[in-house]
């Protein structure tokens, strides 16, 4: 049975204003004890399982799980191996923030197994990152970079756009500086003013100061274009990666494949069951001492939740959703049930459909979030 | 009982002059209700009522009163609402009453209302009693008021009794009066039964309930009674007459008034104003009952969630039981699906009918512009009446429009004449006459189109005349006037439920005004929206809603698709709520606020 695992490591150096990942400063006395309680839940998990399972791809997210220990990352990852079947080509990914990379460390991590770092950058501009409240300036960024260069041969660089104060000449500086270190991968994120995040308090005073949304939609554009004129496929709204560095682990949630989360808030979904952790690390920590059940919540997903799912994930990839496969899996015939939608749509060139699959076009990226909810059941 | 006892009489006033105070203090004269039950205004028991601080429903209830002399008495006291738009509330009431208490505040005097309430009590023969009620009131005029009623009645000045409902002065009083002057109820226990449906209700396990007066003949349990209007036949579960809650008695005799549970499960069998008489010594023939009363504005009313057509009518007919004054029928929208053409007496009237579908029902609706009836004559010579501005026929087949008229009747004080004429004129009024109520204040009697005076005159009224002046109007005629049909289009596709007929001269102010409450309330979507007013092919104004330029979800966190699926299974819910017009989707909210847009 094949799977991909996630673990979510929920320290960082400071909290980021915009940011609503679950995830606090960090402390190494809880840390310590949260990777005791990592091992544990990751051990429980495999002997409650019958059959042996291959991890196909393995994901440490956060948080910044670069800011534990290579000791303690490695020995996660040997308890990964030691419970679940790794194949030597499996993709593991480590998302990593600039300043916390020193070169020894970054040697360590290659070893120990993990072959992709996600570097979370977000921008070139020590003016912008300051406004994002950034731990670090960009000179870190560079230095960060070239120590991973040396090691990994798949590395992604996270950017951000739509940041206060952006325009679209420092955003196609920041793209540049990017494509200039040639990563094999980067995502491309439109700044999300998230609910309850300091960043979403101002924005209600109306003293975040974004730019319009013109602004941001030419930026998203930009972004499209230059990435792709340097060789870089979009093969998701925020994706885009050289030929063959397509992120494995993030393709399995889109393409509605099983995967297990370990850790404070980490999402599972295993036999058609979805279920999430408790989201406190404390609390996490706790129920984990007292061999209590992690699980915040759990929910078997029924027929309409799954083709909801199937088309909300789905048209987030540039190939779309399979018709077909909708159809004889879930018994859901969209262009029946949304004949006038799905014709219209077509007909002003927000959807495209080959042979039997139906994807968004160009124009049709730019206001996803519309056209999802006019085809969802 | 004996009829000899029996004093049934409504109270009656303009609106806020004290009837429901009044009825209070007799409430608590006869300890009809115990002091915890009592509270300001208790029979406004409806939340609607005490939100408003006004009477909606005629609210009749029994008490026992000893007079000085000894004797005890039935007293059946109706308290019925003061605003025009629930005045069949107060017809029905007073064919139930031989006597009427006529309110009048000492403060404002007489008003329009209460001179047109005064003549439905005179209608009915009713025994009047003449009230002054808030002495109390430091602004109060006694003399002043008290010569309008000797006008207005031909009383002498000692029939009229000084009150104040708050204080509590002159209530007993009232009663003795009461007693005096107001006869017992005629008919005969020995005849046929005859009762008289003034009012009913439902109630989820006992079906309709009429309330009725017996006007011949009497009633108990046990009886098989008939409904005259159908014929249809039912037996006696139980009678009883009316106090907060319905009280059941053995029996009820001529003149009393009470009510009837017969296991009525078709709400639509009783109608009020039908008589009641008995299935095996059946009456000849029927009491005879209300005039229909003729509704003054219409709009269409669909249920929020189409899905719910069957409920609403449901929910409506049991309504209409308990509001006589409501008419519907079916009719369908290509914006809004399957609803009903509803009439309704003024444009509160329509607003507490849509309340009570809510709170009462669970049913919410969304009402179309509101609008009067059309007399239109076809070049064929055929006339037809035009309730839903949607089936107006094609100007090329429409001889003429017309549309109803009203004679308007003004109470003001007198400085104030210039800024009403100026407000009628700009209404297409016509000025027909003045007479001097008393020295200080006049009665203005105008022609005016119904559509101008339904829709916020009554406010400007107010404004224009520091709240002084009082309106009653009521219907005369149909008159010819260059009416034409203003269309609301979006993105080509008229929508029926926005279309108004309208004076030609104020189409543009109106179309313009529609046309920009709906672009602010249609949001952005995936192509641009074209907001039209035409008048025939004939565009006159135009608003556009731009395109969504960008709306793309960012990142998908990690696993946590659940929070991604949920919110869009909440915004697909809020969608449903939304109505397809071709392609475009418009909130409910835009036909809410329509009914707001300024004319
Ligand atoms: N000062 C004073 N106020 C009174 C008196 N009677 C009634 N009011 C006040 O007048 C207002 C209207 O009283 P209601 O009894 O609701 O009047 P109403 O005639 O029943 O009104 P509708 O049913 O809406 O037509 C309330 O605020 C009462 O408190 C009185 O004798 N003196
Ligand atoms: C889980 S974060 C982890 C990466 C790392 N902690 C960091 O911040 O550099 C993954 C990425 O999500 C993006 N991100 C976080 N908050 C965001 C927001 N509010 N709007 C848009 N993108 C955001 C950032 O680009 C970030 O690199
Ligand atoms: S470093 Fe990354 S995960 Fe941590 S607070 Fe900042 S954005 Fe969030
Ligand atoms: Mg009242």
């Amino acid at each position: 049975m094949a799977l991909g695992i996630y673990i979510h490591i929920p320290f960082c150096l400071s909290k980021c204003p915009y940011c609503d990942f679950n995830s606090i400063v960090l402390d190494s006395g809880l840390a310590e004890e949260y990777v005791k309680s990592l091992l544990k839940e990751i051990q429980t998990f495999s002997e409650s399982q019958a059959v042996s399972m291959v991890a196909k791809t393995i994901y440490f997210g956060g948080g910044t799980p670069s800011i534990l220990k290579a000791s303690q990352l490695s020995e996660i990852l040997e308890t990964v191996f030691s419970s679940f079947e790794v194949k030597s080509d499996a993709e593991i990914s480590l998302e990593a923030n600039p300043g916390t990379l020193a070169k020894e460390k970054v040697k360590k991590l290659r070893k120990s197994g993990f072959n992709r770092v996600s570097l979370g950058v977000q921008s070139f501009g020590d003016k912008e990152l300051k406004i994002l409240g950034r731990a670090h300036n960009s000179k870190q960024v560079i230095k960060s970079y070239k120590i991973l260069r040396k090691y990994f041969n798949n590395l992604s660089l996270d950017l951000i756009f739509g940041i206060p104060g952006q325009s679209l000449k420092t955003w196609s500086e920041n793209l540049n500086m990017a494509l200039k270190l040639r990563p094999e991968h980067l995502s491309v994120y439109s700044l999300t003013i998230e609910e309850g995040t300091p960043f979403y308090y101002l924005w209600k005073q109306g003293k975040l100061g974004l730019p319009d949304e013109e602004g941001v939609r030419k930026m998203y554009l930009e972004g499209i274009n230059l990435l792709k004129a340097q060789g870089y496929r979009q093969y998701e709204l925020s994706n885009f990666a050289c030929k063959g560095f397509e992120c494995q682990h993030n393709l399995r949630y889109w393409q509605g494949k099983e995967y297990i989360g370990f850790g404070a808030g980490a999402h599972s979904y295993f036999q058609g069951v979805r279920w999430g952790n408790i989201r406190g690390i404390k609390e996490y920590v706790e129920l984990s001492e007292k061999n209590s059940l992690l699980i915040d919540f759990r929910e078997r997903l029924t027929q309409s939740q799954k083709i909801n799912e199937f088309i909300l994930l789905g048209l987030r990839m540039t190939e779309g959703i399979d018709l077909k496969k909708l159809k004889e899996d879930l018994n859901f015939d969209l262009e029946k049930f949304k004949k006038e939608e799905v014709g219209e749509l077509i007909k002003k060139k927000f959807l495209k459909k080959e042979k039997e699959r139906l994807r968004l076009s160009r124009k049709g990226i730019l206001v996803s979030d519309s056209i999802i909810q006019k085809l969802v059941p | 009982m004996d009829q000899r006892y029996i004093r049934n009489f409504s109270i009656i006033a303009h609106i806020d002059h004290g009837k429901s105070t009044l009825a209070d203090r007799f409430l608590e004269f006869t300890h009809t209700l115990p002091p915890r039950e009592m509270r300001e205004q208790v029979l406004d028991n409806m939340d609607l009522e005490r939100e408003r601080g006004i009477t909606i429903k005629a609210h009749a209830i029994r008490m026992d009163y000893k007079n000085e002399e000894g004797n005890e008495y039935i007293l059946n006291l109706i308290d019925t609402p003061g605003h025009v738009d629930f005045t069949y509330e107060v017809s029905r009431s007073l064919a139930a009453c031989e006597g009427a208490l006529l309110v009048v505040d000492a403060s404002q005097g007489v008003e329009a209302q209460t001179i047109s309430n005064l003549f439905l009590a005179l209608e009915n023969n009713l025994a009047i009693i003449p009230i002054i009620n808030k002495i109390d009131l430091p602004g109060a005029q006694i003399d002043l008021v008290k010569n309008q009623l000797k006008e207005l009645l031909g009383v002498e000045e000692q029939e009229i009794i000084l009150a104040s409902a708050k204080q509590g002065i002159g209530i007993e009083k009232i009663l003795e009066r009461i007693i005096q002057k107001i006869p017992p109820p005629s008919g005969a226990d020995t005849n046929p039964l005859k009762g008289l449906i003034f009012d009913s209700v439902f109630d989820q396990y006992r079906g309709a309930i009429p309330y009725i007066k017996i006007k011949d003949g009497s009633l108990k349990k046990g009886d098989r009674i008939k409904f005259f209007s159908n014929q249809k036949e039912y037996d006696v579960d139980e009678v009883g007459y009316l106090r907060l809650k319905l009280v059941p008695t053995e029996s009820l005799s001529v003149g009393e008034v009470g009510y009837v549970i017969a296991n009525v499960k078709n709400v639509t069998d009783t109608k009020v104003g039908d008589t009641i008489t008995s299935a095996n010594n059946p009456a000849t023939e029927p009491l005879p009952g209300f005039k229909d009363i003729k509704s003054m504005v219409f709009s269409g009313f669909y249920p929020a969630d189409s899905e719910n057509y069957a409920e609403l009518r449901d929910a409506m007919d049991k309504l209409k039981m308990n509001d006589a004054s409501l008419t519907f029928e079916p009719e369908s929208s290509n914006a809004l699906g399957f609803g009903f053409r509803c009439g309704f007496l003024g444009l509160l009237h329509l607003e507490i009918v849509q309340e009570r579908l809510r709170r009462e029902y669970g049913q919410p609706i969304i009402a179309t512009v509101p609008n009067v009836e059309y007399r239109v004559t076809l070049k064929d010579g055929k006339i037809v009446y035009i309730e839903n501005p949607a089936l107006l026929p094609p100007t090329d087949k429409v001889e003429k429009i017309e549309e109803p008229f009203v004679l308007v009747q003004i109470i003001s004080p007198s400085e104030y004449i210039g800024n009403i004429m100026k407000l009628v004129m700009e209404r297409r009024g016509v000025y027909k006459t003045t007479e001097y109520v008393d020295k200080t204040r006049v009665s203005l009697h105008f022609d005016l189109p119904l559509s101008e005076i339904i829709f916020d005159f009554y406010d400007k009224l107010k404004s224009i005349t520091r709240g002084y002046a009082s309106l009653d109007y009521e219907l005369e005629d149909f008159r010819e006037s260059d009416l034409v049909k203003l269309s609301i289009l979006i993105n080509g596709d008229p929508v029926d439920a926005l279309s108004a007929i309208v004076h030609r001269g104020k189409a543009y102010f109106w179309g313009r005004n529609l046309c920009q409450k709906l672009r602010e309330l249609i949001p952005r979507q995936l192509f641009e929206v074209a907001i039209q007013a035409a008048i025939g092919s004939k565009v006159i104004s135009r608003e556009t809603v731009s395109p969504l330029r960008k709306n793309v979800t960012a990142k998908c966190y990690g696993g946590d698709i659940t929070r991604k699926r949920k919110l869009l299974e909440r915004q697909k819910e809020g969608k449903k709520r939304m109505k397809q017009i071709g392609s475009v989707e418009i909130p409910q909210e835009a036909f809410l606020a329509i009914l707001q847009v300024e004319r």
